[in-house]
């Protein structure tokens, strides 16, 4: 593949993920910003290894499993939302739409679950993947993925009440 | 508290407006600028990074430097340091490991890789205090450091007048010895039990009797197992003629052995060398059609059998109360399949490696940590000299695999430094992880060990 046409496979792969990617992550660490970061760290990384990603089967689910694992790394995450604190004492948040506060307040129990709980949660409501392809990027089987969101749902339905507008928090 | 299909349309409906919050096609854009240009400030080398490691190469006794490879960002610091002739390492390398993917609870030091001239390495054991390691091949046992701050020239080699490599090297628990089955002097006698004394290098036969491989009566003593409080165990086979039975041995000193527990049928039987508490596991194979892996307490009291249908895998790890079996691949891609054996509940669980399905990697190493809790796997890509995994999974108390992470990346888990136009004998057999608490020992090629610090 020459350089050209290996930029171009990159670069639609980039359009079609990387909004995927912030908002999957957005949930799952809690800020905009480090979801950023952490996107396009794992794009960079993919785009470094393009040559084999390019020729898995699912280079998305490669992708995300990337993005997840570095979410995963806590000092790292620390350290990166440290830094996009102090990038926003000078640089106003992005201008896109922020989640409301029932569903911060949601996704703060979500934060609270289990790594691999907060991992099927977030691919299967905010990336809304089929139970085959979030056993993919798992590596697990659909099983494994199924009993992951019940125990994740339960969780979650202790901690959270119904409100009257329909919504719960 | 709410029902499920609440919690259910809660979250469909947040990670819709989620979805919808999500960068539009001008924050995208920019993004990919961004990216174009961090990718463009990186030094090009074909799209990895690279480091630069000191690397001593002494052929026939001469030291020269050999090559420098790899790095960036490293000032190359690390001493050169010379080899004695008739020291058997050749080369030594040191660097950084790459590590986008680094899972939460382990980080990683620098990798200590030590490359042997000559004949195939074949078994390696960590000292219990894991600031050794022994390696044995046809000629001889070595004893090396895990340290990059001790020096070469203090390993020390006991050469073996046999010509046979020496099977299932064991540490004694204070470190002062190895114990091994070796059929020492090569005329065909059965494998006996060995004892090297590290400090005078003299070698004693602890289960000589005398008896040649296919004479009447001959007994295979092999798997040699130290417990903790350092009592040395073995398995006895016997009677070949007659199918062999393996039956637990305790050695009480003076080339004398006492037999414990029942006898274990199955030909020809593998040893794990992990001790499991107070049981020592051992797997029987080539049963037709299954293959039966066995605890055996060395109090002689109970066994604990578990039958595995189907395949016929070996163990490649004791920890814990687990074993990490594997065997040849039933597919036509090749490589191995593996599972995790957990004792007490009888489990037996494949380990899923959803690597193998979409790529050329193959599975060459495996082990499991001190305390079973975890698995390492290493995969090396055939056609990407530089896409090798180390990977990291839990195993739950029901001894069923998590999903595997990525701790790390790089040549440093390839055979033969990765080069796909070498096909070692390393990959037709599953290179040994040795898991210790202070790091990961491995050796996926016939000619190499690395040692992986847990920082």
């Amino acid at each position: 593949m020459s350089d050209h046409a290996t930029t171009e496979t990159f670069d639609a792969f980039f359009v079609e993920e990387f909004p995927r990617l912030v908002a999957i992550l957005t949930a799952w660490s809690g800020s905009r910003s480090v979801a950023e970061e952490l996107a396009q760290d794992a794009l960079l990384q993919a785009l470094q290894r393009w040559d084999v990603v390019a020729r898995l089967d699912s280079p998305g689910a490669w992708v995300r499993r990337v993005a997840l694992n570095r979410s995963a790394n806590e000092g790292r995450r620390r350290r990166r939302e440290r830094a996009a604190v102090d990038r926003l004492r000078v640089a106003a948040e992005s201008s896109q739409r922020e989640p409301t506060s029932i569903d911060e307040a949601l996704w703060r129990r979500v934060r609270a679950l289990s790594v691999a709980q907060r991992d099927v949660v977030v691919l299967r409501y905010v990336d809304d993947l089929p139970l085959a392809e979030i056993a993919r990027v798992m590596g697990c089987a659909e099983g494994t993925v199924k009993k992951h969101l019940q125990r994740a749902r339960a969780a979650l339905a202790a901690h959270i009440t119904a409100t009257s507008d329909g919504s719960s928090e | 508290m709410i029902d499920d299909e609440q919690v259910e349309g809660a979250l469909s409906r947040a990670g819709e407006r989620q979805r919808a919050a999500a960068p539009d096609a001008g924050a995208t854009q920019r993004a990919l600028q961004q990216l174009h240009a961090r990718r463009a400030a990186e030094p090009d080398n074909g799209g990895h990074r690279r480091r630069v490691w000191p690397i001593v190469a002494v052929v026939g006794g001469a030291a020269a430097v050999a090559l420098a490879v790899v790095v960036a960002g490293n000032s190359g610091t690390d001493t050169i340091r010379s080899v004695p002739a008739t020291d058997p390492v050749v080369t030594e390398q040191r660097g950084e490991l790459d590590l986008p993917d680094a899972a939460p609870d382990l980080s990683l030091g620098q990798p200590l890789v030590r490359r042997f001239d000559g004949l195939p390495l074949t078994d390696i054991a960590v000292s219990p205090d894991a600031d050794r390691i022994a390696v044995s091949r046809a000629s001889e046992v070595c004893i090396v450091s895990t340290s990059p701050a001790v020096p070469t020239d203090a390993d020390r080699c006991y050469p073996f007048p046999s010509g046979v490599a020496p099977g299932s090297i064991t540490w004694a628990p204070d470190g002062t010895a190895l114990v091994f089955h070796h059929d020492l002097f090569g005329f065909g006698q059965e494998p006996d039990l060995v004892e090297l004394d590290l400090a005078t290098g003299e070698l004693t036969v602890l289960t000589d009797d005398g008896v040649p491989i296919d004479g009447d009566g001959g007994a295979l003593d092999i798997a040699p197992t130290f417990t903790p409080d350092g009592t040395l165990y073995f398995f006895r086979l016997s009677d070949p003629s007659d199918g062999v039975q393996a039956v637990l041995h305790r050695y009480d000193g003076d080339g004398v052995a006492t037999a414990i527990g029942p006898a274990l049928a199955g030909v020809p039987p593998t040893a794990g060398r992990g001790v499991s508490d107070d049981s020592i596991v051992i797997m029987l194979s080539a049963l037709v059609g299954s293959s039966e892996l066995v605890s055996v307490d060395v109090d002689g009291g109970t066994s604990r059998s578990i039958v595995i249908e189907g395949p016929s895998p070996a163990i490649a790890d004791v920890a814990g109360d687990r074993a990490l079996l594997v065997a040849p691949s039933r597919v036509a891609s090749g490589g191995f399949e593996l599972w995790v054996a957990d004792v007490p509940s009888g489990n037996v669980a494949p380990i899923d490696i959803p690597q193998l399905a979409a790529s050329s990697m193959r599975v060459v190493g495996g082990g499991l940590s001190p305390d079973g809790a975890q698995v390492a796997l290493i995969l090396a890509d055939q056609d990407d000299p530089d896409g090798h995994l180390l990977l990291v999974a839990d195993i739950a108390a029901d001894g069923s695999v998590g999903p595997l992470t990525v701790l790390a990346t790089g040549p440093e888990f390839a055979p033969n430094d990765g080069d796909p136009t070498i096909k070692p004998a390393g990959l037709g057999r599953l290179g040994e992880i040795v898991w210790t608490d202070a790091g990961l020992v491995y050796s996926l090629g016939p000619d190499e060990i690395v040692t992986l610090p847990l920082l």
